[in-house]
Parts: C-alpha cells; sequence; structure tokens
C-alpha cells in the first residue's frame, strides 16, 4: 500500500512507483531492506542518502529487478509505467533493464567488460532492445555524455581510458536507450573533485524531458546539487521522505537532524561537525522498535518497544518518528562555529616551531609502464618547505598525485627523500626510521587512512597498544596493562576492548585503536594520513572531534593529510594545497577558504558540491564562549 | 560491532567441510597403518611363504608376492620408511623456503630479486628430474632421498611464501612497525609470519603429498629403497610384471598410496580457514 | 610490456644456462667418472688414467663444460658411455615419440577441460559440478604411477581390452599412457578453468551485462567466456610444463619407448652424457613451459606495478 496519496499526483506524471519493498539475505535470513516505499514523478531526481549499511545499493538493484548475490527480493512492487518489474517474466525484465529503466554503477573500472571495446558495449545494448541505426545512436550517447565519438574513441578498451571516461561511457550506456528511469549508484566514488564535479555536469545536461532519476549517495553536499527530493536511509527503511529544500533546511528527524550536523562544510561559516554516539547496526542486530533508537537523543522506552510508522507533517514531508512534536520542541543543534583564534595561527613564534621541512624532493624510481611506454622516475614531491608549530595542526591537501602521501611518508621515515631537510625540534631527523635514533623515531608517529589494515590481525587490542609502549618507555606487566587502559579512555574506548581482535572491531573503532597505538609513543608530532577517508560521516565527525581535542590537551602538532577540503576546514590551523608535487597555496585556514589566492585552489573550492548556507543547522548554531 | 550469526540452516560452522573431515579420518587410518602396520604383519617382510604369485587364501588375503612373500606382512611393513622420508623431506623443505621466501619479501629490492632468482634454478627442473639427477650423481641412499625431495620442494615454498608475505608487507600495520623501527626478525615474526598462516597450512598440505607422490614415485622406478627392503612404491615395482596373474599383489599399496594422497588434498581442499577461501586449484597454480 | 616479456625470456634463458650448469656438474661429480665406469671395477690405474687422456677427461672441469655446451649449440651431445654411439641419434626417435605422446595428450587436453571447466562453472553447485569436483579433487592427488597401474587392473587385466605395455607406438598402444597423463592434467585444468569462469561471473561487469538487459546466452558468449581464457592459458602452458616430468613415470611403466624411458635407463646404467642431454632437454621444455604461462599473464594484464 503506498502512502502517497492518490490526489499528490496522477498516475501518468509517475515515472515509477515503489511499493513495500523488501529484500532479504539468503545467508542470515535478516532483512537488508523493508518497507520502503516511494514515488518518483517524470523528469524529478530523487536522491537517496545513507550511510554504509543502510541497505541504499540494495534498494537500488532491486529498482531493476536486480537481486545480489546471496540475497532475495522477498516482496514489494516497483511499478514503471504498466510493468511491475518484481513480478516479471525473464523475459520482460531483460526488455526492461536498459530499455525502461537503466543503471550507473558505483565502480566504472570494474563495471566495463575488459575484453570488449566501448563502442561495443553501447552498441550491443542498443542492438538488444531493437534499435536500428546503432552506431548513430552509439555516437549519439558518447557525444552527450561529453565523449570523443570518432571511431578510433569508440574502438577502445576501458583500461585505455581514464577513470572519469569510463564513467562517462558507463553513463552513455545508462542514457543511450532514453529510458523512463535512471539508478545511479554513487557514481562520483573514487573519482577526483574536479572529474567530479565535471560528471556531474554532464548528469545535470542530459536531464531533460522525462527521465527521472534516482541518486543513491553517501554524499549530502552531491545530493543538493542534484535532487528535486530526497530520502533518507537508515538501518534498511526510509526515515525521512520530502523536497530537498525542506530537508536540507528543516530536518524533522533526529538521525537526519543529526546527520546534516556532522557534515564540515567548505562554504559559508565554518562549522565544527558533531558525531553521533554509537555506530550503525548491522542488519542482524536491529532491535524490534525504533532502528535509531539507541543512537537517538530522544528515544523513551515505547520507541525501543515498537516499530514507529511513516507519518506527513504538514509540509508534506514523511517521517518515521512516533516523538516528532517532542523532538521539534527541543531539538537543538550541537554543532558549534569553530574558533575564530584560528583565524590568526598562520605565522607561529620561531621558539615554538617543532617541525621545519625544507626544499624536500622526493619521487620513486621504477619502470611505470602505461601502454609500453616506460618512465624511470617519477617525482613525487618537487621542492616542499613549511613550518609547524607546537600543538597546531597544519592540514596538507591535494588530489591523488598531488605528492601528499609522499611529503608524509618522508616525514614518518617510511620514504627516503632525494633532496631537502626535515628538522624536528631544530636537529636534522635521519631520513628513514633506520636511520633514526629511538627518540626521533618516537617524536614522529602516523595514523593511516585504511581502518582494515591498520591492525594486525593476529594480535589483540592490548597487544596491538603495548607494543610501543614496551619498546618506547620499557613498560611490562602491570604497569603497561595500566598505560593500555588509560590510552584507550584517551581515545574513548571502553577499557574492555583491550582483549578484543581487530575483526570484531568497526572502522571508527579501528581507528581509534591506531590513533591509541601511535599515541602510546607519546610523539610530538603526529602524522594523520587520510585518516577519514574510509569512514562514514557521522564517524568521521567523531573522530575529528578526537583529534583537535588531542591536540588541545596533548599539545601535539598535527599534520593532517587529506583530500577533503571540508575536513581539513575542521580540523586545521592552517593549510598547504599541493599540486603536483608544488605548493600552490600556504595560508592561514580560513582565509584559504575565504580568498584563496591561487587558480588552483580556487578551482578545486568551486568544484565540491556544498550544502547551501542557510542549510541546517546554520541559523540555531552558537559560537563556543 | 560483532559477528554475524551462523547462517541460516547450519549446524555449528567449522573450519572443515565434511569431505575434509572424511579425508582426515582416511589419513589418520593411512598413516596409523604405515606407522604402526609392522607390528601387526603376521609374517616377516623377507619371510619367503611359498611359491612366487600365489593366489589368496585364508592365511594370505592378497595372496604371495613374486618371490613367495605374504603381500600382506609386506604391506604392512612397507609404509614406515616412505611416510617418515615423505615428512622429513617437506619439512627440511619448508625450514629453507620459508627463510628464503621470507627474507625475499621483506627486504625487496635487488637483495631480494637475487635470492628468489637463485631459488628458481632450481625450478628450471620438474620435481622428479631434479631428483632423478641427484641420484644418478651420488646413488640412491635414504639421506640423498629426502635432501633431493627438500630441495626441489624449497624453491615452490619460497615462491608461495614469498607471493603471501607481500600481500601482508605493504599493510599499514607492517609500516607502522617500520617507522617505530622494530628490528627485521620481529617484523617477519611477529607480525608478517601469523598472518598468512593460511595460505602456509594449505601449501604444507599441498607438500606432503607431493612429497608422498614424489618419494613412492622414485621408490617406484627403483631408485628409493632397493629389494629386498619392504615399500610401497617399490613393492609396485617389483610386482609389476606378475599383474596380470595375481593382480592383488599390487592392488595394496596402490590403494593405499592412493587413498593417502587423495585423503590429503580433501582435507586441503576443505579447508576454509583461509578468509578469501582459496581453493587448491588457486593455491597449486601459484606455487608452480 | 615488450621490454617486460623479453626480460622474462632473457631470464628463462639464463636459467636454462646456469640449470645447464647444475646438471653438468651433478653427474660429473660422480665418485668414478666415465673412464672407470666404462672400463669397470677392475681396471688398472694406469689404463684408466690412459682412458681419462683419450675422452679428455684430465682436462679442468671448466673446460670440459664449455666443451659441452659448445657440442650442444652445433647439436653433438657426445657419445654414450654404454654403448658408444651418439647420443643425439640415439634419443631422435624417442623424442619423436615423447612429442607424439604429449601432443596427443594435449590436443584432447585443452578442448576437454575447457568444455567440462565451463560447464561444472555454470552449472555450480548441481550434481554434475560436485560429483566432478570430488572426481578431480582426487586425481589431481594421485601419483601416476598409481593413475596408471589402476588402469591396467582395469582395462588390461580385470577387462583385457587394452596393451598393458607399449612396445610400439601404435593407436591402441598410445591410449592407456594418454589416458593416464590425460586424466591426471584435466583434473588440474578443468578446474582452473572452473575457478577462472566462476570469478567472471561473479564480477562487476557481468551483472552490469544483465543489468543492460542482455540476454544470458549473450552474456555468457561475449562477457564471461573471452575474459575467462585468459587465466586458463596460464594453466595450459604450465600443464606442458609439468608433462616434461610427468612422462617420465608413466613411459617407464608403459615401458613407452620414449625420452622419459631413456632417461632412468640411463640413470640405471650411469650413461652420463645420456642424462645430461635428456635432463637438458626436459629442463629446457619445462622452462619454456613455465615462460609461455608467463608470458600469457603478462599479455593478459595491461596494468604493471611500480616498486618502490
Amino acid at each position: 500500500m503506498s502512502l502517497v496519496p492518490a490526489e499528490a499526483r496522477s498516475v501518468s506524471e509517475t515515472a515509477v512507483s515503489v511499493s513495500d519493498l523488501r529484500v532479504e539475505s539468503l545467508t542470515h535470513g535478516v532483512d537488508i531492506v523493508a518497507d520502503v516505499s516511494f514515488d518518483v514523478a517524470k523528469g524529478e531526481a530523487l536522491g537517496v542518502v545513507g550511510e554504509s549499511g543502510c541497505g541504499k545499493t540494495t534498494m537500488a538493484m532491486a529498482l531493476l529487478g536486480y537481486a545480489r548475490p546471496g540475497t532475495r527480493i522477498a516482496e514489494g512492487r516497483v511499478q514503471l509505467g504498466d510493468q511491475n518489474l518484481l513480478d516479471a517474466r525473464p523475459r520482460g525484465l531483460q526488455d526492461a533493464r536498459g530499455r525502461r529503466v537503466s543503471f550507473v554503477p558505483q565502480n566504472p573500472p570494474k563495471a566495463l567488460s575488459p575484453g570488449m571495446r566501448v563502442g561495443r558495449q553501447v552498441a550491443e545494448m542498443l542492438a538488444v532492445h531493437g534499435f536500428s541505426e546503432v552506431d548513430d545512436h552509439v555516437r549519439a550517447a558518447f557525444a552527450a555524455a561529453q565523449l570523443p565519438s570518432d571511431a578510433a574513441f569508440l574502438r577502445r578498451y576501458p583500461h585505455q581510458l581514464s577513470g572519469g571516461q569510463q564513467q562517462r561511457v558507463a553513463i552513455a550506456i545508462a542514457f543511450a536507450c532514453k529510458p523512463d528511469l535512471i539508478v545511479m549508484d554513487e557514481p562520483t566514488t573514487g573519482l577526483d573533485v574536479i572529474t567530479q564535479a565535471r560528471l556531474l555536469e554532464v548528469i545535470a545536461e542530459l536531464r531533460g524531458g522525462d527521465a527521472a532519476i534516482v541518486y543513491v549517495s553517501h554524499d549530502l553536499g552531491v545530493v543538493r546539487r542534484l535532487a528535486d527530493r530526497v530520502i533518507v536511509m537508515y538501518g534498511g527503511s526510509v526515515v525521512e521522505e520530502g523536497s530537498a529544500d525542506e530537508l536540507f533546511r528543516h530536518p524533522r528527524h533526529p538521525y537526519t537532524r543529526r546527520l546534516l550536523e556532522a557534515i564540515p562544510r567548505v562554504r559559508g561559516r565554518a562549522i565544527r561537525p558533531v558525531g553521533i554516539p554509537g555506530s550503525a547496526v548491522e542488519p542482524w542486530n536491529r532491535p524490534a522498535g525504533c532502528v535509531f533508537a539507541d543512537r537517538c537523543d530522544f528515544a523513551t522506552d515505547a520507541c525501543r518497544a515498537e516499530r514507529p510508522r511513516l507519518a506527513r507533517t504538514e509540509k508534506g514531508s514523511l517521517v518515521r518518528c512516533s516523538r516528532l512534536a517532542y523532538v521539534d520542541a527541543h531539538a537543538r543543534p550541537q554543532a558549534v562555529t569553530l574558533r575564530e583564534a584560528r583565524e590568526d595561527a598562520s605565522v607561529p613564534a620561531a621558539a615554538d616551531v617543532r617541525l621545519i621541512v625544507r626544499d624536500l624532493v622526493a619521487g620513486y624510481r621504477g619502470r611505470v609502464g602505461w601502454r609500453g611506454r616506460t618512465q624511470t622516475s617519477l617525482i613525487a614531491v618537487a621542492g616542499v618547505s613549511f613550518e609547524l608549530a607546537a600543538g597546531r595542526c597544519l592540514a596538507v591537501v591535494g588530489e591523488s598525485g598531488s605528492g601528499k602521501t609522499t611529503l608524509a611518508r618522508c616525514i614518518a621515515g617510511l620514504h627516503a627523500p632525494a633532496a631537502g631537510d626535515v628538522l624536528l625540534d631544530g636537529a636534522p631527523l635521519g631520513v628513514t626510521s633506520r636511520e633514526r635514533s629511538r627518540d626521533e623515531r618516537r617524536g614522529v608517529q602516523m595514523v593511516f587512512q585504511d581502518p582494515d589494515s591498520s591492525l594486525n590481525p593476529s594480535m589483540n587490542v592490548g597487544q596491538i597498544i603495548g607494543r610501543p609502549l614496551r619498546q618506547f618507555h620499557g613498560l611490562r606487566g602491570r604497569a603497561e596493562a595500566a598505560r593500555v587502559g588509560e590510552l584507550l579512555e584517551l581515545v574513548r574506548l571502553p577499557a574492555a576492548f583491550r582483549s578484543r581482535a581487530p575483526r570484531t572491531l568497526s572502522g571508527g573503532e579501528k581507528q581509534r585503536v591506531a590513533l591509541a597505538r601511535a599515541l602510546a609513543a607519546e610523539p610530538r608530532v603526529l602524522v594523520c594520513d587520510e585518516v577519514t577517508s574510509a569512514l562514514d560521516v557521522a564517524v568521521q565527525a567523531s573522530m575529528l572531534e578526537l583529534l583537535d581535542d588531542l591536540r588541545t590537551s596533548l599539545q601535539m602538532s598535527m599534520l593532517f593529510i587529506s583530500h577533503d577540503l571540508a575536513v581539513v576546514r575542521t580540523i586545521s590551523d592552517a593549510v598547504l594545497v599541493l599540486e603536483s608535487g608544488h605548493v600552490r597555496e600556504a595560508n592561514a585556514t580560513e582565509p584559504v577558504f575565504n580568498s584563496p589566492s591561487a587558480p588552483y585552489t580556487r578551482a578545486l573550492l568551486d568544484a565540491i558540491p556544498d550544502l547551501r548556507p542557510d542549510d541546517y543547522p546554520a541559523e540555531a548554531v552558537t559560537s563556543r564562549g | 560491532m560483532s559477528a554475524p550469526p551462523p547462517p541460516r540452516g547450519w549446524r555449528r560452522r567449522s573450519s572443515f567441510s565434511w569431505t575434509a573431515r572424511v579425508g582426515m579420518v582416511i589419513a589418520t587410518a593411512i598413516v596409523l597403518v604405515g606407522l604402526v602396520g609392522p607390528f601387526f604383519a603376521p609374517d616377516g617382510p623377507a619371510d619367503t611363504i611359498g611359491a612366487a604369485y600365489g593366489n589368496p587364501s585364508s592365511g594370505h588375503p592378497f595372496g604371495l608376492d613374486y618371490l613367495g612373500r605374504d603381500v600382506l606382512s609386506r604391506f604392512l611393513w612397507g609404509g614406515r620408511t616412505a611416510l617418515v622420508m615423505a615428512l622429513l623431506a617437506t619439512l627440511l623443505g619448508y625450514a629453507i623456503g620459508l627463510s628464503i621466501g621470507l627474507a625475499a619479501a621483506y627486504s625487496r629490492g635487488i637483495f631480494g630479486g637475487l635470492l628468489m632468482r637463485a631459488s628458481d634454478v632450481l625450478l628450471a627442473f620438474p620435481g622428479m628430474i631434479f631428483v632423478l639427477l641427484l641420484l644418478s650423481a651420488y646413488g640412491s641412499s635414504i639421506t640423498l632421498v629426502i635432501v633431493a625431495v627438500a630441495l626441489a620442494n624449497a624453491p615452490r615454498i619460497a615462491r608461495i611464501v614469498r607471493a603471501a608475505a607481500l600481500e601482508v608487507v605493504d599493510l599499514a600495520y607492517v609500516e607502522a612497525a617500520r617507522i617505530r623501527g622494530e628490528r627485521a626478525w620481529y617484523v617477519t615474526l611477529r607480525e608478517i609470519l601469523p598472518n598468512i598462516k593460511s595460505p602456509i597450512l594449505v601449501d604444507f598440505g599441498v607438500r606432503v603429498t607431493g612429497s608422498i607422490l614424489l618419494v613412492a614415485s622414485v621408490s617406484f622406478l627403483g631408485f628409493g629403497l632397493q629389494p629386498p627392503s619392504a615399500d610401497w612404491g617399490l613393492i609396485v615395482s617389483e610386482n609389476r610384471a606378475g599383474m596380470t596373474i595375481q593382480p592383488w599383489s599390487v592392488v595394496p599399496a596402490v590403494a593405499a598410496i592412493g587413498l593417502l594422497t587423495v585423503a590429503i588434498n580433501l582435507i586441503i581442499d576443505g579447508y576454509r580457514g583461509s578468509a578469501d577461501g582459496i581453493g587448491l586449484a588457486e593455491h597449486v597454480a601459484r606455487s608452480r | 610490456m615488450l621490454r617486460l616479456i623479453l626480460g622474462r625470456i632473457a631470464a628463462g634463458a639464463a636459467t636454462l644456462l646456469v640449470a645447464s650448469a647444475l646438471i653438468f656438474s651433478a653427474t660429473q661429480l660422480l665418485p668414478g667418472d666415465l673412464a672407470t665406469a666404462t672400463l669397470g671395477r677392475d681396471a688398472t690405474p694406469a689404463a684408466v688414467k690412459q682412458l681419462r687422456q683419450t675422452l679428455g677427461l684430465d682436462r679442468p672441469a671448466a673446460l670440459r663444460y664449455l666443451d659441452w655446451l659448445d657440442g650442444i649449440a652445433h647439436l653433438d651431445l657426445g657419445k654414450s658411455a654404454v654403448n658408444n654411439v651418439r647420443v643425439s641419434s640415439t634419443i631422435a626417435q624417442p623424442l619423436r615419440n615423447s612429442a607424439l605422446l604429449v601432443a596427443v595428450t594435449l590436443g584432447l587436453l585443452i578442448p576437454l577441460s575447457l568444455l567440462v571447466g565451463t560447464a561444472t562453472a555454470l552449472r555450480r553447485g548441481s550434481w554434475f559440478d560436485v560429483g566432478s569436483q570430488l572426481v578431480t579433487v582426487a586425481l589431481v592427488a594421485l601419483p601416476e604411477f598409481v593413475v596408471g597401474i589402476v588402469l591396467v587392473l582395469a582395462f588390461a587385466i580385470a577387462w583385457p581390452v587394452l596393451p598393458a605395455v607399449t612396445f610400439q607406438v601404435t593407436a591402441t598402444g598410445l591410449v592407456l599412457p594418454v589416458a593416464t597423463l590425460l586424466m591426471l592434467s584435466l583434473a588440474y585444468t578443468a578446474r582452473m578453468v572452473r575457478a577462472g569462469v566462476i570469478d567472471v561471473l561473479s564480477s562487476e561487469y557481468v551483472a552490469m551485462a544483465r543489468l543492460k538487459g542482455m540476454p544470458e546466452h549473450s552474456v555468457i558468449r561475449h562477457h564471461v567466456l573471452p575474459n575467462a581464457i585468459g587465466p586458463s592459458l596460464h594453466a595450459f602452458a604450465l600443464t606442458a610444463a609439468w608433462l616434461a616430468g610427468g612422462v617420465v613415470i608413466v613411459e617407464y611403466l608403459f615401458a613407452y619407448p620414449g625420452i622419459g624411458r631413456l632417461l632412468i635407463d640411463a640413470v640405471t646404467s650411469r650413461d652420463v652424457p645420456m642424462v645430461e642431454a635428456v635432463s637438458l632437454i626436459l629442463a629446457a621444455v619445462y622452462v619454456i613451459g613455465n615462460l609461455l604461462a608467463d608470458v600469457a599473464t603478462i599479455l593478459l594484464t595491461p596494468r604493471l606495478r611500480t616498486r618502490q
């Protein structure tokens, strides 16, 4: 039973109507997606947002009647015009896929058949759906996706294209038959900011006429740019649905509010994002009542006992919360404006300088083969200099290939630079960790990007944190155990975690353990290499809070490497913008964001899709006293 | 975050499939027969009972062999040496191969490359040819067969170990150890080795099978234990000529070798301990 | 990429060269040597010394090695220590026989493994698949002689339709040796093909093809098979290499007149030049087979990685 009242829109205006969709996992016997219903009008773009594990990709694929391996579409309707895709016979389903509803996948390199030329991958689909003059249509599709449409390009294989081009081929495939509905699953994942902006332009241009779009993403900035209406998913169900403007300015559901508060902003006022306590719940652990209850500030026992139903608000949104009136009256945003003090932190006093990098040059010697061409050396860092004061955070920002990771590795002692100096508290550091003294090694520690490979799987948390304690401080036995407990508390993890194995921890928890391990050495400089890039927005916000607090309380200097400018803005005092190994801009944080001097920085900032300045929680935010 | 519940409809999920457990039973049985067989043999391995190729009778269920000895007794006496030789050869091969593989993976660069090239030279020969070569030079002896089989195994083990270690050596936790300045032995033994247990266990099973195969084949060709010793491979070879008259003379030995190698293979194939569920075929491919 | 392939070929040649040195030193380290072997145990020291000089065995090992290599370059492999006939002429016919055996085996192997491997992958989980999996797991493990003996027991003794030994290379004589080699290698290659096809079937691009509305038979023909063949080539090349060793046992078992059996006889009679020559040939086949496998992998992986 669809919850959209009959009078809201007439049937002929609806591109697709989804009712009571439920997808269950065959291996675990639980629902991945449950009770999902929505309509998309012709020409409308519906954004589907949620964090990892909320079921949005599963739901997206179900719109084509496709059940991922190990799952089964248990019930529901996907009504596309006169056809219910979930009821269709195989022939009917094949017919509809590609022609009436199409899909843009998440991972472009893996989604294109490696052994087939790109032109043919579009052509075969057109042929199967009965198009004549296939070649003309193929060329038109490529041109519309802003790709070259000459014969030579069409004859290329996928691996001969860049990531952005591959994704545009996928888009060409999706739009070629001019379907009624196009489902896009995080199509800009893995692309750098400028390529992503270009892709969004292509999508915006291709949207014309009657085609409806369902755009699945965890990136709310992108959804804000593209979507007319938005659905928020959590724990396999829809928790809020409304027009984009309404939802982003006046979110009603507690989760939506907290989600918007967790997002760092590039434009407008600098707000410190706030994380959501706890972590996302897996399908097999979902409680009987409201899925969000355990992390909600307003949950009561009634919430935990019974699952709320979607109810319509006076503004026309749908919200799944039984305490909506109370929440409206009492919810206050917890995000605060960043300290104004950050604006004049650019020039530290000489005595305070902890880390000096002078004219650092680093590269790789090796054979990089790309279509037979070989290079014998690659310069990643082409002369970088900066100073980092005690207790301050310097962010190094750049796209992939900018040299920021190489720079971090040189400072940490994992990579030998070809030229230049690195000085810690005035004394030159040995080029690699092997050549550094124990004190020097203690002085610089690093936390890495991928939580899954950060911790030794064959050790437990206590052993992982204990090792540097033994090595650098000679602690054993009870002293070691006590210190492990202190460190766990410092990173806001329960003491009981010491006996846990890494594979039982969530991504955010693993990163905290990695952080505790780095802190065990009591470093003077902490290098954070994209430490939040693999984390969900809410978990990322918690991690950033933690890092910032630790920096001030421990007076530790931090070098924060990231490609995400929004994140950088919330945590750093000063910013270094790198491109192809060169420093394009170096300044205190706010000036870089409000009045960038380098064209590259400006291009980057312009390319980032961001929330609007008046989106929640803009008005209600107070300054920290 | 907790682990997912067992999949619906399954009993407690063990690391081994049912085929693997069947294999374990069979393998244990045959190994036992090989090791303690001599205590149960009705006759000695050299006792001549009757005429050559005598037919099976109540006292001698498998008949007599080409020299008139009891087939069953010789079979029970014939497993011990081969099994012990195969095991020793595998262990020795591992001692060498593990060291080379780990060293090559950890040091990489030129030294690592040279090390692997050096061990790869031995890979120029199929195992059998290499063993035969050494035997033709030095004559056959038990020690030599063990050493030869070990040397034939070592480079293949080194390859597998190196491949597995390379997947781990670039991971963040190993780099964190390097930043701390941990010594090479610590990193190798405590950060790398425990995390490549899975592929190594699978490989160990493959090697043991391979060693049994080689040792038995070498004996079959007549270069292993010499007559009148009792050895399964040798028994098959000796009684081959009389197969048309008295086929049972070869049956127990052939069956034992065959069942043992198959059983070990079932164990490996059914081992689901590795996270990526790497199958036997994949594994063997990487090691050749 | 071309540089990488040439590099592999160079490495292969270097390996073979070092292998030849190994072969040479192994055989030349005999406690006795060619002279004592020829004259027998009761020879007088003077006679032995005389023969050594005649045969050139008193020259330093390194020079003798170079002589040997020089001989190989001219296709002169020396003379047999047993009957003083030129090795190259003795080897010729057995080499052809073995080549025939390997060729027939490979000729049957490749289409059969493609067929079985693809069929079991497409019908994964069915009785056909589970049954063939069990059979192949068993076969992959067995020693060559076990399979051979079992086949002989079955088809030459219990049900006597085929000869147990093959003194002459005839069609019926080939059946059991080929069958033995085939069963062993088919188990391996069929499993590899199956693994490759399964891998491709679960790939994102196959899912994508289905989401485009392509009918299943088209997906299999144009998206699955072309991408699954590649890894299989690797397996076939490796099998060809493995056969270099496999023929030894099988030929011995069936008394097939090939170079494998020649090698065994040579080792038994301590016929050093023969052992050297045959070992070198088999090593060369093995190296070339592995090389082809490596080249196949390179050709099919367009990405190449940088090393720090």
